[in-house]
């Protein structure tokens, strides 16, 4: 008499959750031998062929190429030709001989329920309650531990209303992954890490840059090289900094430490084809309008063809990102860890703007800094971005003392 | 004081009487010789028997594959190429010897005459080893690295304080091979004449860690000359100079003459372990050009050659193969999984607090997870 029997998809590399069918190597209706490759999955790890472990016609397909499986539901259907003999099976439990109450951990649904008591310490608990907790959204630190030394059981997560499956990643099935590889994994790193340990606040303000835009050619014309107004803002962004040397900082979360620099090595944000990269110029405080241009120039070039050198991708103390260059007004830029904050440019464009009571057409460009608040309060940062934006007003004596 | 005399130093002798240094040096890179011919004993028996075992391996390596990505077993790391080498070193082994494998060494633990079945039970999971050593006087397979060196080092001691005859022969990789335990291992050894010979399986990377980042020297066999034993480097994808080598030092052992460190050269043609992908450290060149000195096919053309072996022969050992395949799915496929709780029933004679008080915790937890 035939019978269905399902393969669930395994787990494929040692604690993966899932696969992802990329191609199937049968179709339904299909025969199929034992060890027969039927499918090719992509885990996290690798891109595996799968081999049936049941000899028959192929029923089901559970999913469609692309499609993602857990582990433990069936992935394929298969219709046998006889039925298995019954259990016990005569499988031999290694070293034990067939055992028929076999008692298994599992985990099981309860509505839930949010924890009420609050405690400072996180209590012990094993990885496989912790790693529940964690996929549950449950704090163990507000569930009351009845093991040993108040160790929080599984029992205990489920008497504070944890239910046990794991909130799928992604509701919505089907859909492209894109793993993060190479410099966006770094970067995803990076700011999460900014987002989790920097108590960010954000102070922004529009600044007239028609005086910067216009002395601009002079610039150029002395130097034969092509200056953007973006390198000139770095250029006052140096003189600000070295008046509120407080942002040209580092904050240890380790030591709770603000370390403050007196070189202010600038890091400038750099979307290339690999991602975005922050690339340093060093010593930005020493350099000439000219040499700011120019050193500019260089970083931008080899970060997009890819040449760069690690050591011009490290150790900055103040991060400057140029989302102008997106045509945008403004935005939020996020902290580069562990630097104390970051100054964000819009692009310029020409807008109204009251001038001695009467509304004309300026170049306006709007600013945006994001700061630790542990390491400034808001007057430094007001005062920083406030000194900035003078500066693009009259940039004159700024840039030409350089 | 000490700067003025560094400074001197670079000066001219301070005195024309001043004593000369003097110190010897140890040669660059301790030296191989040129290979050596050697005769091997091996009746025609012996060599059917070697070819059955490496290709019963073969198959068997192939199975545990397939019912690790059929969720058998959690992980397994093939043995895929390296035939040659685990089985040609375990033949040499007298019934009595003792051997120390990693999880590496599934095939040549089978080629000892273990239950593949039982063997799989470590990578199924299950809290023990699958298998009782004493009956086949086969440790169980170890993970963390090296640490089986140590132990075959102190039974070998043990037998000889005894006046007991073993000889215990120990695997480790390359990899493994930069372990403290490793050296620590060899030069016990070396100091005791332990009887034991260490089989370093040199399959050219410690998961993706090539072989060049293990050791600034060309061989690993090299390491003898530090410790005060033979060393010997020998083709790790030809049965019958590994067998030759490794029975040469069983029988320098058994004499009473000492360890003897082996450095057995092959490849590893799969992955780490089903849960590694080759493709992020390494180009299939490389491991096609390994795929050409394949140990099982290479044996099987000497012997077809000599006339040893017939197709009539190779078949009966095919169909061997694939009867044990089907007792490994049958066996291993939707295997009932233990009990935990007898995880702590072996620990010791008689369970401590400390246990007892896991146990009971654990108890709570399958009540729990039964209740709903
Ligand atoms: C003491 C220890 N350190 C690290 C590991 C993780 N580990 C498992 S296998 C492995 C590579 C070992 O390579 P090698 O000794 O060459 O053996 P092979 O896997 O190639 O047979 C490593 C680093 C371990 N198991 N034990
Ligand atoms: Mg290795």
């Amino acid at each position: 008499m035939p019978m269905i029997r399902d393969f669930l998809m395994p787990d494929l590399g040692e604690g993966l959750t899932e696969g992802e069918i990329n191609r199937w190597l049968v179709a339904e209706g299909d025969v199929v031998v034992v060890d027969q490759p039927i499918a090719e999955i992509t885990t996290e790890k690798a891109v595996v062929e799968v081999p049936t472990p049941f000899a028959g016609r192929v029923a089901i397909l559970h999913g469609a190429e692309g499609e993602t499986i857990t582990v433990g539901k069936p992935l394929v259907s298969i219709e046998v030709a006889a039925a298995p003999a019954t259990e016990p099976s005569g499988n031999v439990l290694v070293g034990y001989g067939t055992s028929e109450s076999v008692p298994r951990v599992r985990r099981h649904a309860t509505p839930g329920r949010p924890a009420t008591t609050l405690t400072v310490e996180t209590p012990p608990a094993s990885p496989l309650v912790r790693r529940l907790a964690a996929a549950l959204g449950m704090d163990l630190g507000a569930i009351a531990g009845t093991g040993p030394g108040g160790m929080v059981t599984q029992a205990d997560l489920e008497r504070a209303g944890g239910t046990a499956a794991p909130p799928p990643a992604s509701a919505i099935a089907g859909g492209t992954r894109i793993p993060l590889t190479g410099i966006d994994r770094i970067s995803a790193e990076r700011l999460t890490r900014s987002h989790r340990d920097a108590p960010d606040a954000a102070a922004w303000l529009t600044a007239d840059a028609t005086r910067l835009v216009a002395i601009r050619p002079e610039l150029e014309a002395s130097s034969a090289l092509r200056v953007t107004p973006f390198a000139l803002i770095l250029c006052l962004c140096v003189r600000a900094l070295q008046e509120f040397p407080r942002l040209n900082a580092h904050f240890d979360t380790q030591a709770n430490d603000i370390i403050i620099f007196e070189a202010i090595h600038l890091g400038v944000a750099v979307q290339t084809d690999r991602g975005l990269v922050v690339a340093v110029i060093r010593d930005a405080q020493r350099r000439s309008t000219e040499e700011m241009s120019r050193e500019l120039t260089r970083l931008a070039n080899a970060a997009r063809d890819g040449s760069i050198d690690a050591a011009d991708l490290r150790g900055s103390t103040f991060t400057v990102s140029n989302f102008g260059a997106f045509g945008v007004d403004g935005g939020t830029a996020i902290i580069n860890p562990p630097e104390a904050a970051i100054l964000g440019v819009g692009q310029i464009a020409t807008r109204p703007w009251v001038v001695g009571g009467a509304v004309v057409p300026r170049s306006l460009v709007e600013l945006s800094l994001a700061f630790d608040h542990r390491v400034a309060d808001g007057g430094i940062a007001g005062g920083f971005i406030r000194k900035v934006a003078d500066l693009i007003e009259a940039p004159d004596e700024a840039l030409a003392s350089d | 004081m000490s700067v003025e005399v560094s400074s001197a130093a670079s000066g001219p002798s301070s005195f024309p009487g001043l004593p000369k240094a003097a110190w010897q040096d140890v040669a660059a890179e301790g030296a191989l010789s040129a290979a050596q011919s050697h005769d091997v004993e091996l009746s025609t028996e012996q060599l059917r028997s070697l070819y059955r075992l490496m290709a019963l391996s073969r198959r068997v390596d192939r199975q545990a594959i397939n019912l690790t990505r059929q969720g058998a077993l959690g992980v397994f790391a093939s043995s895929h190429g390296q035939e040659a080498a685990q089985v040609g070193a375990v033949f040499a082994l007298e019934a009595e010897d003792w051997l120390f494998p990693t999880y590496r060494e599934t095939v040549g633990t089978f080629a000892r005459g273990v239950d593949v079945v039982e063997i799989l039970a470590l990578f199924s999971g299950s809290w023990h080893c699958g298998f009782d050593p004493y009956q086949y006087r086969v440790a169980p397979l170890t993970t963390p690295l090296a640490t089986q060196a140590l132990h075959a080092v102190g039974l070998a001691m043990a037998a000889r304080i005894k006046h007991d005859p073993i000889v215990a022969l120990t695997f480790f990789g390359d990899g493994a091979a930069s372990e403290g335990d490793a050296h620590e291992a060899l030069n016990m050894a070396g100091v005791f004449g332990a009887p034991v010979v260490f089989v370093v399986q040199n399959n050219g990377y410690a998961i993706s860690v090539p072989y060049r980042l293990q050791t600034k020297t060309s061989s690993i066999a090299l390491r003898a000359a530090g410790v005060g034993m033979p060393g010997i480097r020998v083709d790790g994808n030809d049965v019958i100079s590994v067998y030759g080598a490794v029975k040469t030092a069983v029988d320098r052992a058994r004499r009473g003459d000492g360890p003897t460190l082996i450095e057995a050269v092959t490849y590893r043609l799969e992955a780490h372990t089903t849960a590694d992908d080759t493709s992020r450290y390494r180009s299939d060149d490389e491991a096609a050009e390994w795929r050409v000195r394949d140990p099982v096919e290479r044996f099987l053309r000497v012997l077809r050659d000599g006339g040893v072996v017939d197709d009539a022969f190779v078949a009966e050992v095919e169909a061997e193969g694939e009867a044990t395949a089907a007792r490994m799915r049958d066996s291993l496929f939707d295997a009932p999984a233990g009990d935990p709780r007898e995880m702590f029933d072996h620990v010791y004679a008689a369970r401590t607090p400390q246990l007892d008080a896991q146990r009971a915790l654990l108890e709570q937890e399958l009540r729990a997870g039964e209740e709903h």
